[in-house]
């Protein structure tokens, strides 16, 4: 191994300004890949990148910065590995606002564990959000845990503001109707 | 403004995006309108469940391994503008050409990395060994069983260390063939991670840091005479904490 030379003041300043955001970024790796162990590896990853590129790092902007790098990493590894989101994807030009998004479907193929793990939790919510294509899941997740702004969400995602609005839009009423569907489903199982 | 107009706008105005013109309309609108409000009360009790059932707090042991990861990378962060002001000029282009130069020379490449890529063909022995599923010639977790196995097929004893208190199974190995001659193959298994593990005596003191090639990671280091190949689709740093415990097992 070559010899380690160490800047602790650099090292310092990164831990400060990004180990804050572990948080943040295992939550928007989680709901993209729908797996948190997997979820762990890449945030860990992306934390290894961010260090590799902080000296690139100039933007005040450090959750903005980190949380695209996280995503770059959820995307690279998705499409490595082939797995298809298992919404359907979603063309906003031609389906009507008005218009349900279509489901992700439980017959894409997913690990048994993660199936196991999907029975065991019974978390209403997080089945719900994953059952949002990917597009509208991150916008989501952006806003309603990190309290991103649109603008920082749109250069994130890289789409304009206005898509942005959409999106979000879209997402909440589908979690609205997932949530009140799935609760008449369980009002009549409980009968 | 009526429904037909503030709908639309409800989204935006509940997260605070709205114009303060806009901002105004709605809110007086909201006053008089039940429907309105109770959409707008729906997204408040939504977003409250989304954070009270959908978000964790990141696992301690993700904050423990990743802040690890960063004491134990070799990478220094410098931050840009406290170069030279002429090198802050310079080193974009400086770095462009370096990077440019070596995607476009194999030459170059090869002459970093070791006079014949010895990374491509790790990976090729990696990738044969799961396909044909000939992992392994002797399947033990029993370091005994292992090491033992080695002798009379090798001109050399490798290392066999057994990692599974650490996470790292061993699960057996076999002989393969690399640089030219006979190598042992060690066979370890991190959760679905399968790791190979090269191992020959090399008197030439080549080092090739870990570097990533076909979406597997590659790490290489000597110990003694002996150069040591690890090879998975496992991430760099646990990869690299595999190579820890083993120098740490060395006598």
């Amino acid at each position: 191994m070559p010899d380690r030379v160490t800047n602790p003041m650099e090292h310092k300043r990164f831990e400060r300004l990004f180990l804050p955001l572990m948080s943040a970024a295992y939550n928007l790796a989680r709901y993209l890949l729908r797996d948190d162990a997997q979820a762990e590896d890449i945030v860990q990853d992306a934390y290894l990148r961010a260090y590799r590129a902080s000296g690139r790092f100039t933007d005040d902007n450090a959750k903005s910065w980190f949380l695209t790098i996280v995503r770059n990493c959820c995307f690279t590894f998705l499409s490595r590995n082939h797995v298809a989101d298992g919404a359907v994807s979603f063309d906003e030009d031609i389906h009507t606002p008005d218009q349900v998004i279509p489901l992700y479907r439980e017959s894409i193929p997913v690990s048994p564990e993660i199936v196991m793990m999907r029975v065991d939790e019974q978390n209403l919510v997080r089945r719900a959000i994953e059952s949002l294509p990917i597009e509208f899941r991150e916008v989501l997740v952006l806003r309603e845990f990190e309290e991103l702004s649109y603008r920082e969400i749109a250069d994130i995602v890289n789409i304009p503001t206005g898509t942005v609005m959409s999106r979000l839009s879209r997402a909440r009423n589908h979690l609205k109707q997932f949530l009140s569907a799935e609760m008449d489903q369980e009002d009549c199982n409980g009968m | 403004m009526e429904c037909k107009q503030a709908r639309p706008l409800l989204d935006t105005y509940f997260d605070g995006e709205l114009s303060s013109e806009d901002k105004e309309n709605i809110k007086r609108h909201l006053l008089g309108c039940s429907e309105c409000t109770s959409i707008h009360e729906q997204m408040a009790s939504l977003r409250k469940d989304i954070l009270a059932e959908g978000r964790r707090n990141a696992p301690a042991g993700l904050r423990k391994r990743v802040k690890s990861a960063l004491e134990n990378d070799a990478y220094v962060p410098v931050r840009s503008d406290a170069r030279p002001s002429w090198f802050a000029n310079a080193a974009p282009a400086m770095a462009a050409g370096l990077i440019l130069g070596l995607v476009a020379s194999p030459i170059l490449s090869d002459m970093m990395f070791g006079r014949t890529d010895l990374s491509r063909d790790i990976v090729a022995a990696h990738v044969r060994s799961q396909m044909d599923s000939h992992l392994t010639d002797v399947a033990s977790s029993d370091m005994h069983t292992v090491k033992p196995w080695f002798s009379g097929k090798l001109d050399f004893s490798p290392p066999v260390y057994d990692l599974t208190d650490a996470g790292f199974t061993l699960i057996g190995g076999r002989v393969d063939y690399l640089d030219e001659q006979p190598v042992a193959a060690l066979l370890y298994q991190r959760q679905r991670h399968v790791i190979n593990l090269f191992i020959w005596p090399d008197s030439e003191a080549r080092f090739i840091p870990m570097k990533t090639r076909q979406g597997y990671n590659v790490l290489n280091w000597r110990d003694a005479d002996l150069t040591f190949w690890a090879i998975s689709d496992l991430n760099k740093v646990e990869l690299d904490e595999m190579r820890q415990l083993l120098l740490d097992r060395a006598p």
